[in-house]
């Protein structure tokens, strides 16, 4: 059985950063780039699985959408427990939203036929919680979002998983697989590769292929296949956040304010 | 693979390498002027690691200096905010930057030479006037030339200043608000008439504050001590220095009795009652009070709650045998409060060395007595926060620090890289390591080593002249 | 092509108040889409759901009783909400943006073409077309989003970002069949969140937390102290932690603790390193106390406070008769 761990090449600003010249995305220049946290622990759950069950039975495929550079999250994938690892190129895909990311990783999955797909449950940088859900839409899956505890046999006709809801509330339920699940921070303790790992990983092949290749129509790539535009991104006035001025004691006092504000 | 030994050969193999984390290090480094020009083309040669870089408080000074050549104004910005940036190199920039946001800056860096932060005193916005009131370094001469136009919060933060003078304090003083000389008269330069005034103010506040005056006169702090108002008696405890002849005396509110606690001057009899007060605090402060008798720090450590004996435990004068009990202890924080220590008796230490929680095996782990076995294992341990406390033991042996630089966290290569004992050759060796951090630590070390080698081979030509 | 369509949000019998701000975001663009206002109730037993909907500018509330549909199923509601939708082409469909919404809008909005756009805190109306606004990069820049091309637009809306509404109001009421879908996962059990005790940094809900600014390790005991006197749990950053001065289960970070269930950190004294925003970064309200005012931390948080830790928590010892 294949489990299918799609991740993202996330961005986290500087402190202090400037806007592309379209005025539609921060320069890149002011990004810090890395493997989504929350793909980290996606990943994590899906070797953790493989680990379990007997050897060779199970094998974890990772899949990014990006340039070259992407390679990096896929190697840094590799390095954690991933065997096999895909990249999209994402020439042509300039336009495209989560919804026609969603559209390539679901061909992906289409001809790799995993048991499960395993996503962050959103990304670090944009936070739309979009992805792993539109890919088991496309799909025509059994979903579930949130993921706080996974329990799954290869093989079994269900999971046994727990959702974090809102205020710490959480619900046990059973789910049909194949399934797409998204996965919630904490689930598990993600794992620092080994230096020996990430060499092996460094002399692993990654496939390459584009949108095409996975089988994807004219009509559903990049803009064709987004339900959303861009149309600019501003910094917000409020960019700083409030500054507590005054002596020692006149802000001491602020603070207590809002102390009792905020826990009411 | 060997470090090499001297600057040329590391300059050039660094510049060979191509690596820009790991070539940082060397830019203006004795010995490495003659590689300056290719190692500023390898540092320029992208625009990312430009901005990375200006802001990395460890770039080199010289190297900052380099980069206050380009164009781009983020990279410059970034410049102005390093607290690396020499002072000319802020001048440099000052006289070809004049936007709001630069001048703030220059206004709160802390290496802005004095005769430029008087300059942005004059015509000063409010920025660059909250700046220069928080910079420790602004003189009194630029603080005079901000009174004028101050409003009530700067007056208040000027009466702060550490460079505030007694001239400038008389004036603030003079304007009677009740902030602003609640500030003034906690101020060291304060003149002693007006403190003296404070002190027996109708405003507790006002009291309070020149109670916390640190170079109040014994006399004025005894009065204070008798003070009705508690956090007042409290305060001028706090500052009672060793040695001034003031009497401490029980005291009805848990205040004052905590303060006392943790006074170096607390006499035997009053210790003695506080070591059974019924507040928590009081007990820790008092068993963490390195002026307590060995008797009192006994006792304390035999207290029922954990938080005292830990307290006690961390105490520099607890005896060796209360060491050894604590170290027996049953809850695992006060273990780890002595297992860090270097006068542990080595029994107890061994005990200990066995020990798997994290709390005690990363306190054995820094231990400077822990034996290299112990290390060995521990820098092995599952816990990355307990192997990189093997990093932080001075004393850890090579072989203890190379097991590091397997380490599956990146944080940890970088400790060890950085650990004197680790051999610069095991260091080199991770020149192609996948984090940046270690990268950099790497050549750090390198240039470190080939600059004392340096500065070493030349006091050898010194000592014996060629003829 | 025209309408507002607000889907209910419940949990365990009870209407969740992001369905009420959802009703008060409709309430200030029905003039501009044009009515109706529609709420759907999915659920096992609707009515008295139905009533607590009955609010604000809502014309008409629909319900849909399915015994499939105890508690939220995104199956169940994804082909009820689907079919709806087919039937009224509304022009705008609005839901709370949380975790039951993840897994249902994609779907739907896949599904029936519509635009798509989620963790929305404004929603404007340019010419008849939505335009939405949302964060990015943790709420460093805002994004402004359309949907060229798109009749319909399925907006998640942020909490808190919209003001409820309360006021009751009679909108007509019909109850209808809708939807086939079967549920393809299986409630089992609700489990409530554990009471805390001991040194709990994951779910504690107010943390104080300390960094290198408190200098010495003498200065420690007081902050234990001062964060019991505030009602809150001591947290500490890596290098407190690597000095043996507090518990690592009191290290907030990249190997120490996530905080989890927080709702306030105070970060006194902390840079705000990258490891150290791993474990706090995504809290709603940090205060940030630092001296340097080109920490990092500053960047990231709501409240700040340029100043002296020491001094700072001096004076709220002594506001707060800690001391």
């Amino acid at each position: 059985m294949k489990i299918l761990v799609p991740v993202k090449r996330v961005a986290s600003l500087d402190d202090e950063f400037e806007l592309r010249d379209d005025g539609r995305d921060v320069d890149p220049d002011f990004c810090e780039f890395d493997l989504n946290e929350f793909d980290e622990y996606a990943l994590e759950a899906a070797v953790q699985i493989k680990e379990a069950a007997p050897e060779g039975s199970v094998e974890v495929v990772v899949l990014t959408i990006g340039p070259d550079d992407a390679d990096d999250v896929l190697r840094k994938a590799l390095a954690k427990g991933a065997d096999r690892a895909i990249r999209v190129d994402d020439a042509g895909l300039e336009e495209a939203d989560r919804v026609a990311i969603a559209r390539v990783i679901a061909k992906v999955a289409e001809n790799e036929e995993p048991g499960l797909v395993l996503c962050g449950a959103q990304s670090a940088d944009q936070g739309n919680a979009q992805t792993g859900m539109s890919v088991a839409a496309l799909l025509g899956w059994t979903r579930a979002a949130v993921v706080s505890k996974l329990d799954f046999a290869p093989g079994a006709a269900t999971a046994q998983v727990e959702r974090e809801l809102e205020g710490g509330l959480v619900e046990c339920l059973d789910v049909e697989t194949p399934a797409v699940l998204t996965i919630q921070l904490g689930i598990n303790t993600p794992r620092y590769a080994s230096l020996r790992s990430i060499k092996q990983a460094n002399a692993k092949p990654i496939e390459c292929l584009t949108p095409h290749d996975v089988g994807l129509s004219d009509a559903e790539i990049g803009a064709a296949g987004a339900l959303s535009r861009v149309r600019r991104v501003f910094v917000p006035e409020r960019g700083r956040g409030e500054i507590i001025a005054g002596t020692p004691s006149q802000q001491a006092a602020r603070l207590l304010e809002i102390i009792s504000e905020v826990n009411g | 693979m060997r470090a090499p030994a001297n600057m040329a050969a590391l300059t050039g193999a660094l510049i060979a390498r191509g690596d820009a984390y790991l070539a940082l290090p060397a830019y203006g480094a004795e010995g490495a002027e003659w590689a300056q020009a290719a190692l500023a083309r390898l540092l320029l040669s992208n625009a990312r690691l430009k901005l990375v870089f200006a802001a990395l408080p460890f770039a080199p000074p010289a190297f900052l200096a380099l980069l206050a050549g380009e164009d781009r104004p983020a990279i410059l910005q970034r410049i102005v905010r390093n607290p690396a940036t020499s002072g000319a190199t802020l001048l440099r920039l000052a006289r070809q930057m004049d936007d709001a946001a630069t001048r703030a800056a220059l206004a709160a860096h802390a290496h802005t030479p004095s005769v430029a932060l008087i300059g942005l005193a004059m015509n000063a916005d409010a920025a660059v006037r909250a700046a220069l009131l928080r910079n420790a370094g602004t003189p009194a001469l630029a603080l005079h030339a901000l009174l004028d136009h101050a409003d009530a919060a700067e007056r208040a933060a000027l009466a702060r200043h550490p460079q505030a003078d007694a001239d400038l304090l008389r004036t603030l003083l003079a304007g009677g608000d009740a902030v602003v000389r609640a500030e003034a008269v906690a101020h060291p330069h304060c003149p002693l008439t007006q403190v003296a005034d404070a002190c027996v103010d109708a405003d507790a506040a006002i009291r309070r504050r020149a109670a916390s005056n640190p170079v109040l006169p014994p006399s004025l702090r005894q009065a204070l001590m008798g003070d009705s108002d508690p956090a007042v008696r409290a305060e001028a405890l706090r500052l009672h220095a060793e040695g001034q002849d003031v009497a401490l005396t029980d005291d009805g509110d848990v205040r004052v009795r905590r303060a006392q606690a943790r006074h170096v001057a607390v006499p035997e009899d009053l210790a003695e009652v506080l070591s059974r007060d019924g507040d928590v605090w009081v007990r820790v402060w008092l068993a963490r009070n390195p002026a307590l008798p060995a008797g009192l720090i006994q006792r304390l450590g035999g207290d029922a709650e954990a938080r005292v004996r830990h307290a006690a435990g961390r105490n520099p004068a607890c005896p060796a045998d209360m060491l050894a009990t604590l170290a027996r202890d049953g809850d695992e924080w006060v273990r780890a409060a002595v297992a860090c220590r270097p006068d542990l008796p080595t029994e107890a230490l061994r005990a200990l060395e066995r020990e798997d929680g994290e709390d005690v095996a990363s306190a054995v782990a820094r231990n400077p007595q822990t034996r290299e076995a112990a290390l060995r294992r521990l820098a092995r341990h599952g816990q990355a926060d307990v192997r990189r406390a093997v990093a932080l033991n001075p004393d850890a042996p090579a072989a203890a620090l190379r097991l590091l630089l397997d380490d599956p966290y990146p944080l940890n290569r970088a400790f060890a890289v950085r650990h004197p004992n680790l051999p610069v050759a095991d260091a080199w060796g991770c020149a192609d390591d996948g984090a940046p951090q270690v990268r950099f630590a790497v050549g750090k070390r390198a240039v470190t080593h080939a600059a004392a080698a340096g500065r070493a081979a030349r006091r050898h030509l010194e000592t014996f002249p060629q003829p | 092509m025209s309408g507002i369509l607000i889907l209910a949000e419940h949990r365990r019998g009870t209407l969740r108040d992001a369905t009420l701000e959802a009703i008060g975001a409709a309430g200030t663009l029905k003039a501009a889409l044009g009515g109706p206002v529609t709420v759907l109730v999915i659920a096992a037993d609707p009515a008295p759901l139905a009533k607590a909907v009955s609010v604000g500018a809502v014309d008409e509330v629909i319900t849909v009783a399915r015994p499939d549909a105890a508690t939220y199923e995104p199956h169940v509601y994804e082909a009820v909400l689907r079919s709806v939708i087919a039937q009224r082409s509304p022009a705008l469909v609005l839901m709370p943006h949380g975790v039951d919404s993840f897994s249902l809008a994609p779907a739907v909005a896949i599904g029936e073409g519509l635009g798509f756009a989620t963790d929305v805190f404004g929603v404007a109306v340019e010419d008849g077309q939505v335009v939405a606004t949302r964060a990015g990069y943790n709420e460093k820049v805002f994004v402004e989003i359309d949907f060229p091309g798109r009749t319909g637009v399925l907006l998640t809306l942020r909490g808190g970002s919209f003001a409820p509404e309360t006021a009751p109001a009679s909108p007509a009421v019909s109850a209808i069949d809708a939807g086939d879908g079967t549920a393809r996962s299986k409630h089992l059990d609700w489990r409530d969140p554990p009471a805390t005790g001991g040194i709990d940094i994951p779910g504690s809900p107010f943390i104080l937390s300390i960094g290198r600014g408190v200098g010495d390790e003498a200065n420690v005991a007081q902050f234990l102290e001062l964060a019991d006197g505030l009602g809150a749990t001591l947290g500490c950053s890596r290098p407190i932690a690597d000095n043996g001065w507090l518990p690592k289960a009191r290290q907030v970070g990249q190997s120490g603790q996530l905080a989890a269930k927080c709702n306030l950190y105070i970060a006194m004294g902390i840079s705000g390193s990258v490891q150290h925003q791993w474990g706090m970064k995504h809290v709603e309200n940090i205060v940030a106390i630092n001296k340097d005012p080109e920490a990092s931390i500053f960047t990231i948080a709501r409240y700040g406070i340029v100043g002296d830790m020491l001094e700072i928590a001096e004076e709220l010892r002594k506001q707060k008769g800690i001391h």
